[in-house]
């Protein structure tokens, strides 16, 4: 048994749909490992976000217990846990939610605001992360002025710039075409594979979760151990 | 200031909305100083009223006489130090009709006496007062007729039909803040010579000067006692009251200027909460995505009234320095009516504070909001 970094517990959602509460998931435990690469998959409207979501603490349990990293987060208040985030998350989003009136380098730099790192030393740091997604060249350019699939790379160089344990993407080849799907999973893998990040990835495309190590299908609130594509 | 570029650009995201509502703040802050120049030019007059004079006037109006023979009995009152009285002329400046100003038919010597406001040089001052047609011109009212010392003034009298010539003899300056220096002062013989008989011996007020200013209302009732029963009772008030009276003609002035001021300051919170509230929704995604980051509600809504504050402090310094460029010699354009029209920079200070003031209310319901907006919630609207 490796080490547990996310682990949830007897986990409820219940959304409030006009007075009516819509369950998301039921009695939901998961665990993922250190180190690990999985794809949650499943049918729209399974909880794949939402479980996403109370994962990362942008979300929190009707009940149960959420431990990511040893912290207890469904625990944490709104200041405490926009902390913890900034400190051990990075999300990657299907439609890369890039600042649009900021250049590359300066999205890629945003995490870093919060830090106590000066000036300089927040540019080096964006400098490296668009270096490892390959986009060093572009560092000065408006996302408006990237294709798809570059600006998703610039998500994913913000995501990994302030170096944080845990990369949760949604959809992240979802808007892609297939080339850039594919530059992005291969991308992914290097993350997983060569910096050793712990990745869980919503999607719905068998290829991508073939670049998973694990595959987990969601359906009806529960979890079950999938079948990785070949 | 970490956050400053983040904020700078967030503002050039929509230039021309930026620009608009910059423009809009500061059109509505010049608006602002312009009422307040307005009513600061009301109070001027009286501000610089002396305490210790008292003027005495028809009790029936202002544009009624009194006879100059009261001179004599109100000189007798219990307090009263000194004594002059003057006319108001109410003539034309032919050459340029446009130009009103103020013109006064004064008894010079005792006038100048208890009117140190109004310095003059001793050459000058005795030029004036040996000549019959002299004339003293104010600074400010000289420049503007473009008359030196020794040239001719030829009014046209609208009051006092005929031509009147006069001979410029002294320049005086304002010897305290807000002292008038747009007005025209003459001889009151020269005058009185040229009316005819049923006219003569007429002044339009009579000006005492107190040997004790606390004692003032019971001089003016003792005053005003005298002339009860005469065929011309007389009002006799302060002269910060009488220079007051002018402007309650007008109605409460005051009361419709801060109404204007009022609507103005509110058109700015629409225009600022207008504008914040369509750039915040625009942003909720943006919003949602600075939250998954990490950044806290806090800095979230510091980020958006910063935005805000910012872009009422450019409109206001805009406002305020066009209201002191442009406004800053209309006491001039204005002539004798305003002398005091000026923004000060006590106005454009307020001007400035209420443009940030307004900018920060406006703001602060669409930074709230943001603040208050759930990561999950704000990428699931999208």
């Amino acid at each position: 048994m490796g080490d547990v970094i996310v682990a949830l517990s007897g986990v409820d959602k219940f959304y409030d749909r006009r007075g009516q509460s819509v369950p998301v998931l039921e009695k939901l435990d998961m665990e993922v490992e250190r180190g690990d690469f999985i794809a949650l998959m499943g049918p729209s409207g399974s909880g794949k976000t939402t479980l996403l979501n109370l994962v990362g603490g942008l979300d929190e349990p009707s009940a149960g217990r959420v431990t990511v990293l040893g912290e207890e987060i469904s625990a944490l208040g709104a200041r405490a846990l926009a902390a913890w985030r900034a400190r051990h998350i990075g999300f990657i989003f299907q439609f890369y939610h890039l600042i649009p009136v900021l250049t590359a380098s300066q999205n890629v730099e945003l995490p870093l605001l919060l830090t106590r790192l000066r000036r300089r030393e927040r540019r080096r740091r964006a400098a490296l992360a668009l270096e490892i997604v390959g986009l060093a060249d572009r560092a000065g350019h408006r996302p408006g002025e990237l294709s798809g699939g570059q600006q998703q790379r610039v998500a994913i160089a913000r995501a990994v710039v302030s170096d944080p344990e845990l990369l949760l993407a949604d959809e992240p080849t979802g808007d892609l075409d297939a080339r850039s799907a594919h530059d992005i999973l291969d991308l992914m893998k290097a993350l997983h594979a060569q910096h050793g990040k712990t990745i869980l990835m919503v999607t719905h495309d068998p290829r991508a979760a073939a670049a998973a190590r694990r595959v987990l299908h969601l359906d009806k609130g529960v979890l079950e151990e999938g079948v990785r594509a070949p | 200031m970490r956050y400053l570029g983040f904020v700078l650009a967030n503002l050039r995201r929509s230039r021309l909305r930026t620009a608009l509502t910059v423009l809009g703040i500061a059109v509505a802050i010049l608006l602002f100083c312009s009422l307040e120049a307005l009513l600061f030019a009301f109070r001027a007059g009286a501000d610089v009223a002396d305490a210790s004079r008292l003027v005495t006037r028809n009790k029936v109006s202002l544009v009624q006489p009194l006879p100059l023979a009261y001179r004599d009995r109100i000189a007798r009152v219990d307090n009263v130090k000194d004594l002059t009285y003057a006319n108001w002329f109410g003539g034309v400046y032919e050459a340029r009709r446009e130009e009103f100003f103020g013109q006064f038919a004064v008894e010079a010597e005792s006038y100048l006496r208890i009117h140190p406001e109004y310095r003059l040089g001793e050459e000058a001052r005795a030029a004036f007062l040996r000549e019959r047609n002299a004339c003293l011109l104010g600074r400010k009212l000289a420049a503007r007729l473009g008359k030196r010392e020794g040239e001719m003034l030829v009014l046209k009298g609208s009051i006092f039909s005929g031509q009147w010539e006069f001979v410029v003899r002294g320049i005086y300056d304002g010897a305290v803040d807000g002292a008038n220096e747009n007005q025209m002062f003459f001889h009151w013989a020269y005058l009185d010579e040229a009316r005819d008989a049923a006219r003569k011996g007429q002044v339009g007020i009579l000006i005492t000067q107190l040997a004790d200013p606390s004692r003032a209302a019971a001089t003016s009732v003792a005053i005003d006692a005298q002339f009860e029963s005469s065929a011309a009772a007389t009002r006799t008030e302060t002269e910060r009251a009488y220079r007051l009276g002018f402007f309650s003609m007008y109605g409460n002035v005051t009361f419709l200027l801060r109404a204007i001021g009022a609507a103005v300051v509110f058109t700015i919170l629409l225009v600022g909460a207008n504008t914040m509230m369509m750039s915040a929704r625009e942003r909720t995604a943006e919003v949602g995505t600075l939250k998954t980051i990490g950044f806290p509600d806090r800095t979230v809504f510091l980020l958006a009234m910063a935005e805000a504050a910012l872009i009422s402090v450019v409109g206001g310094a805009l406002g305020c320095a066009l209201a002191l460029q442009l406004l800053g010699g209309a006491g001039n354009f204005l002539g004798g009516i305003f002398p005091g029209f000026r923004v000060s920079l006590a106005t454009a200070s307020i001007g400035m504070a209420l443009a940030l003031a307004t900018g920060l209310l406006s703001g602060f319901v669409p930074a709230w909001s943001a603040a208050r907006l759930r990561a999950a919630d704000a990428l699931r609207r999208i």
